[in-house]
């Protein structure tokens, strides 16, 4: 066979096969063969908002989570002569239960809160912890337009995902009384905050004030905070982010100063998204370190339904510059039955002995350098 | 330079007779025809959407939501009703701005309107209003049968880089309803079939019944059947109640998130 007879050979094949392929694929246009017609609604107008901000009843819900594990690995990296060197085996099991409520009697009042208690019976004695007020507050929207909060509440602020709250200047809101006064329809958001987080406060100078602006520029996320109390001094903070081909650009700068230090901690990253796949850059310099060399950064990737499988991967990966230590860690994660998530894991802490994440940030409880992680954890919401 | 002169000249003359066709028929003013007639530009618009997802050959998923949206404004705010543990998440878009709220981190999110609703295959920027005549400039248009449809067949390709798909393919009906798209990228490569085979009529706007969406990128060979992601979205309750502004704000989703 001559070469164009070759080439019109497999060119025949190739038109063939799309042409069999196209026949067997799915269509839509069967729909509108024999479709329900138009129809006209005159219901009367439905308050959809009313589901959410009014109920006759206190509504209750709750948590609970219980996982459990064996870790098993070396202190020190293993060696061939003696396998058994810096060995050791940890199993662990810790389960929490959270109790919420939530009324809504009115549009313009709202009552919320959640108690927790927690059991580790491994480390202790194997009995529930008391309960203890996790979030207690109220909501209530003054005149139509400033959104009041006020009670014991958690906020965010900062953009951090793997080097999780660095940045967020108000992360011990929780376990303080915080009133914020909101102004929604202002810019993107204008959030004034008084918060009393110490004993014996009986001044007003005592209180911790703090204000948030937002406002997007140009495609821009721009948002501006500051927190000042007399003893901690000022930290503000400029948050950044913009969506550039698909791709999250964020910059977070926090600067400290009090009577005694002026610093800036500063984080950079990025976030990428695709059906299956999920990619997390982090940098992060704290000039609160002595030196001013304090720089990390870090890495994590995840995989949904690897290979057409059930399991999920997770890889992750942080470097501190500072003292050369970092972790890396594998793992694959699968639900076997309703409710129960498995998981196995290799995590590995690498760098000198006493450095930063083989002691300090080691997650490990005997700080293992490198280990195999097997893991059930139950989450249940009602 | 009288060549360069000349093709931009030629080009541009090309760009705006492929608005009209050989039968007169002006496509711009279709498209404009297509958005005035499923935009509520003196009301908000609400109602409860239910999507159902399932993958190639496998497993359904299915997201409860309530969706507000102001069209004047180009505003609209989400709230996750199913499944439970998405409960209370919530979308808020202002212009091209998407905020998404996690209840349980208290953290809200800003990032890209264009990306997968809950990880199917309708996208954020579905809930948006129709604007084909400002995002999309027509180059072709042909008449076709789709079923029990004479439809207007057009050929779209986009004026800016904001929407989700540079090109397009609509179907239109007579009744100036969409009910048909295919979206492509810029190579042209098949990237998603939507159908909307019946709308309802609130007040005198239009708004889909229900649609069907095949993503092209998601395929699996079943039984040597070539099936796709398809998501099928149920819109139930439309109502056209005043709403206040406050509902469209971050502190709001906030408030309502359980």
């Amino acid at each position: 066979m001559t070469k164009a007879g070759r080439a019109l050979l497999v060119a025949t094949l190739v038109l063939a096969a799309s042409v069999s392929w196209a026949q067997e694929e799915e269509s839509l246009d069967d729909l509108f063969d024999d479709p329900v017609g138009d129809t006209v609604s005159e219901a009367a107008p439905t308050d959809h908002l009313a589901q959410f901000v009014t109920d006759d009843k206190i509504r209750f819900s709750g948590y609970f989570n219980a996982e459990g594990g064996v870790v098993a690995g070396w202190t020190s990296w293993p060696v061939v002569s003696d396998p058994s060197a810096g060995f050791d085996g940890t199993v662990g099991l810790t389960a929490t239960a959270n109790l919420y409520f939530d009324a809504r009697p009115d549009p313009d009042f709202r009552f919320y809160g959640y108690m927790t208690t927690s059991m580790n019976p491994l480390a202790g004695a194997a009995t529930w912890s008391g309960f203890s007020i996790g979030e207690l507050f109220i909501d209530y929207t003054w005149l139509g337009d400033v959104f009041i909060r006020m009670g014991k509440h958690d906020m965010a602020w900062g953009q951090a995902r793997l080097f999780e709250g660095v940045t967020d200047i108000m992360a011990d809101a929780v376990s303080g009384f915080s009133l914020r006064a909101s102004l929604p329809t202002l810019l993107s958001g204008v959030s004034v905050i008084g918060m009393i987080n110490r004993a014996d406060v009986t001044s007003y100078r005592q209180i911790c004030y703090a204000a948030k602006v937002d406002e997007v520029l140009f495609g821009t996320m721009l948002s501006l905070g500051a927190r000042y109390q007399l003893d901690e001094g000022l930290n503000a903070l400029v948050s950044v982010k913009r969506v550039l081909w698909s791709v999250d650009l964020l910059v977070d700068t926090v600067l400290h100063y009090d009577d005694e230090a002026f610093y800036p901690r500063v984080l950079a990253g990025f976030f990428r998204e695709w059906p299956d796949i999920k990619l997390y850059g982090e940098y992060y310099y704290n000039g609160e370190t002595e030196g001013g060399q304090d720089h990390t950064a870090g890495l994590a990737c995840g995989f949904n339904n690897i290979v057409g499988s059930q399991l999920d991967l997770g890889l992750q990966w942080i470097h501190a510059f500072i003292d050369g230590s970092g972790s890396a860690t594998a793992g694959v994660t699968w639900k076997p039955w309703k409710y129960i998530t498995a998981t196995v894991a290799v995590p590995v802490a690498y760098g000198p002995d006493g450095s930063r994440y083989v002691t300090t940030f080691n997650e490990d409880v005997a700080d293992r350098r490198l280990a195999l992680v097997f893991g059930l954890e139950m989450e249940v919401s009602f | 330079m009288k060549r360069i002169r000349l093709t931009i000249a030629l080009s541009l003359a090309l760009a705006a007779l492929g608005s009209i066709s050989a039968q007169g028929t002006d496509y711009a003013e279709l498209l404009r025809r297509v958005d005035a007639t499923v935009t509520f530009e003196g009301a908000d618009l609400s109602a409860e959407y239910t999507i159902v997802k399932r993958d190639p050959g496998g497993a359904t998923s299915t997201t409860v939501a309530t969706m507000f949206r102001r069209d004047a404004t180009g505003q609209f705010l989400i709230l996750i009703l199913e499944p439970v543990i998405d409960k209370g998440k919530g979308y808020l878009k202002e212009g091209d701005n998407l905020w998404l709220y996690d209840p349980v981190d208290r953290v809200f999110t800003f990032t890209s309107a264009k990306e997968r609703f809950q990880n199917s295959s309708f996208r954020n920027s579905d809930f948006n209003r129709s604007n084909f005549s400002k995002d999309y400039t027509p180059v072709s248009g042909t008449r076709e049968r789709l079923g029990k449809f004479d439809c207007t067949v057009l050929e779209l390709r986009a004026t800016n880089d904001s929407v989700s798909f540079p090109r397009m393919r609509i179907w239109v009906t007579d009744d100036y309803l969409v009910r048909k798209m295919e979206d492509y990228s810029l190579s042209g490569q098949l990237m998603r079939t939507s159908a909307i085979p019946s709308y309802q009529k609130v007040g005198n706007k239009w708004v889909a019944a229900g649609m069907v969406i095949l993503d092209h990128l998601k395929t699996k060979n079943v039984g040597g059947k070539v099936e796709y992601e398809r998501t099928t979205v149920t819109i139930a309750r439309p109502s056209l109640a005043a709403l206040p502004d406050s509902v469209y704000t971050k502190e709001y989703l906030e408030k309502v998130a359980r």
